[in-house]
């Protein structure tokens, strides 16, 4: 009787405790994982940067972009970002607001100065090449938790780095992926390489992040390598003048803000 | 005209001290030519060279800001493509809570690609782009109160500044060869006047309400864009009057699923034209009426990573009682729809495609064709090409000036 009655006990302990579920359950502990980071990452505040990009085609020519990037971090919904396209030329001081929402479509709006015309855009082609380069638009944006389905698949060494590789899968259908595998980086609680599957599961292309800085208790790549593997072209995005923390208004991140300097 | 060019570079260039916090500036050079099949008029230029360009200098320093936006264009053929004006020049205070703009400015009211019937205040040069016709700086005093995600801005616009109207050695002159002269306004009172002061003013409210841009706009202004036109009984010279309008209207977009839908609403309540005998009105100020326009975009990427987007637009004049007659003399395009095609290859070039047609829902044998292609040569070049023809059999049509009127058109651009 006693020994039925611990065998039930020690059942139940089991099936209530979350490190068993965590363990046990590789969509649960996926999800913990990138709650964690996403924790871990979050209070920031803000973040301003400039950034260049270098395209690579098949042959070895390079032709560079530069943008400058403003983030503001999001309280009970996604963040809010504005791109300004430095060059090529022809773009100087075009402009992209993005309001980035947990569950819905994102708000996005393009500011052309040429015709000083706010505009806003469909965010639902989010497949959509970002200037001609191998990042899509829903690389570029605020990688909110909600939008993906997690699993856990391994502890896994990068190089030195020690990582946790999980794979998460888009839940919106108009997404240009069927899965991402993501190894994320124990200490800096950020994805230090990524593969991305296209919609017939094939392997499209690969981010390598690299030049991990702190900036106050926040890790950041200071570059990333997106090679594709079925174009075999390359982009290599990097960021120089990162600064997190800064005290920015949210009112630089409306609509009417995208006119300004 | 040489002087005054240097004296708006100037403007531009000169206008930035070093001291300020935050600069930017742009400019482009454009290289433009154009030819249209041969008409019987050897008053008219077939081809056409020009070069313009538009200069840009921004700058801000703690809330002061500034713009100046100079546009200029020599026409090698025709003198009279020769323009020189600013687009803005104003300078400006900014709070989180109000922002104030005095100088020239242009406003862009728009949420259609084709059709803009609430995007009302910046006279145009008639003899630009078709369907998007340069627009010219209006000087304004602006004062924008902002709240929630948007604001409510009031606009003082003492100054009227007339279109441009293409001249007479101009195929995109509608007026049959004839050069229209100095505009006239109407003043409050009724009565006619070249004084370019005058009160005008609006009142525009915007905001963003989940996925939509909503704006309402009520406007007290003399309009620009469907003058009467009058006899000056001693000269001979038609001229083009400016009528006194009231205007309430709205621009609205909305993204729904893969759509977005766009409404722009422009109500017109016109001040009676009585000049006769002194001047015999040749063309009437229009009935009051409220343009309509609507639009959808539906846009998806392919497996190339090119994109596809379809436009649908529709325009038309909703007016009580208004005869046939009338309604035709509204507009140009006063019972229209539009479908265009883009498709932007996403490539290292920028290249981008587009597609689109203008049919007359009322004169069905009545169109407008236009197709052009745009493309990056190098980091600093750019090339677009543009073709277009009209068809408008009806001389009751506005567009008939324009009948099998075939176009093309080559603009290298030069940015920096």
């Amino acid at each position: 009787m006693f020994m039925t009655r611990f065998i039930v006990y020690a059942l139940f302990l089991c099936l209530v405790s979350p490190s068993w579920a965590e363990t046990a359950d590789p969509a649960a502990k996926g999800l913990k994982i990138a709650k964690d980071a996403d924790t871990k990452n979050s209070g920031f505040k803000s973040e301003t940067s400039e950034m260049k990009m270098v395209l690579i085609n098949a042959h070895g020519d390079k032709t560079q972009r530069k943008m400058s990037s403003k983030i503001l971090e999001g309280q009970d919904d996604g963040d809010k970002s504005i791109i300004t396209f430095l060059w090529p030329a022809d773009v100087k001081d075009t402009r992209m607001l993005t309001w980035t929402h947990k569950t819905s479509n994102d708000d996005q709006w393009l500011y052309l100065p040429s015709l000083k015309r706010v505009k806003r855009i469909s965010s639902r082609n989010k497949s959509g090449s970002f200037m001609g380069s191998e990042f899509a638009y829903e690389d570029i944006g605020s990688q909110e938790i909600e939008k993906y389905m997690y699993r856990y698949l391994r502890d896994e060494s990068v190089g030195a780095r020690q990582t946790q590789v999980i794979e998460r899968i888009p839940v919106d259908k108009r997404s240009g992926y069927s899965k991402q595998v993501v190894w994320m980086d124990t200490t800096y609680n950020q994805a230090v390489k990524i593969d991305f599957y296209d919609r017939k599961s094939e392997l499209l292309k690969t981010f390598t992040f690299s030049g991990f800085n702190q900036h106050g208790g926040y890790w950041r790549a200071d570059k990333i390598e997106a090679s594709n593997h079925q174009t075999r072209k390359k982009s290599v995005l990097e960021w120089s003048g990162r600064v997190l923390g800064q005290s920015v208004e949210a009112d630089d991140f409306s609509k009417d803000s995208l006119q300004d300097l | 005209m040489r002087t005054s060019l240097y004296m708006a570079l100037f403007c531009v260039f000169g206008s930035t001290p070093a001291s300020w916090a935050k600069t930017s500036s742009r400019g482009e050079i454009i290289l433009s030519s154009r030819g249209f099949n041969a008409d019987s008029d050897t008053l008219t230029k077939d081809y056409g060279l020009a070069l313009s360009t538009e200069l840009e200098s921004r700058g801000r320093h703690g809330h002061v800001r500034h713009q100046v936006r100079l546009f200029g264009r020599v026409g090698a053929f025709d003198d009279d493509r020769s323009v020189v004006f600013f687009k803005d020049a104003w300078v400006g205070y900014k709070t989180t809570l109000f922002e104030l703009k005095v100088g020239p400015q242009v406003l862009n009211w728009t949420a259609t690609e084709a059709f803009h019937p609430a995007d009302i205040i910046n006279s145009r040069n008639l003899d630009s782009d078709f369907e998007n016709a340069e627009k010219i700086g209006e000087p304004i005093v602006s004062l924008r109160i902002r709240f929630l995600n948007g604001g409510l801005t009031a606009y003082a616009m003492p100054m009227r500044i007339s279109p441009l109207f293409p001249g007479s050695r101009s195929r995109l002159n509608f007026s049959q060869g004839t050069t229209l002269g100095d505009g006239l306004w109407m003043t409050s009172s009724g009565a006619l006047t070249s004084a370019r002061f005058a009160p005008q003013w609006a009142l525009r409210l915007d905001q963003t309400i989940g996925s939509a841009d909503v704006a309402v706009h009520v406007v007290r202004h003399n309009d620009r864009t469907q003058p009467a036109i009058v006899l000056e009984p001693q000269t001979g010279v038609f001229q083009p009057v400016y009528g006194r309008v009231d205007r309430l209207g709205l621009t609205y977009t909305q993204a729904i699923g893969e759509w977005l839908v766009k409404l722009e609403v422009d109500h017109r309540m016109f001040d009676p034209l009585t000049t006769a005998p002194q001047r015999p009105i040749v063309r009437p100020l229009p009935v009051d009426h409220t343009a309509v326009a609507v639009g959808a975009e539906w846009g998806w990427g392919y497996q190339s990573g090119h994109e596809g987007t379809l436009i649908f637009e529709g325009q038309f004049a909703l007016a009580e009682d208004a005869s046939t007659a009338e309604l035709a003399q509204l507009g140009p395009f006063q019972r229209d729809g539009l479908m265009g095609y883009r498709h932007t290859l996403n490539d290292t070039a920028g290249t981008e495609f587009m597609l689109g047609v203008i049919l007359d829902l009322q004169r069905t044998d009545e169109y407008l064709g236009t197709l052009s292609l745009s493309r990056r040569i190098s980091d600093v070049w750019r090339a677009k090409f543009g073709m277009r023809a009209i068809r408008a059999p009806e001389q009751t049509s506005l567009l008939n000036a324009y009948h099998n009127l075939y176009s093309a058109q080559l603009d290298i651009s030069r940015y920096f």
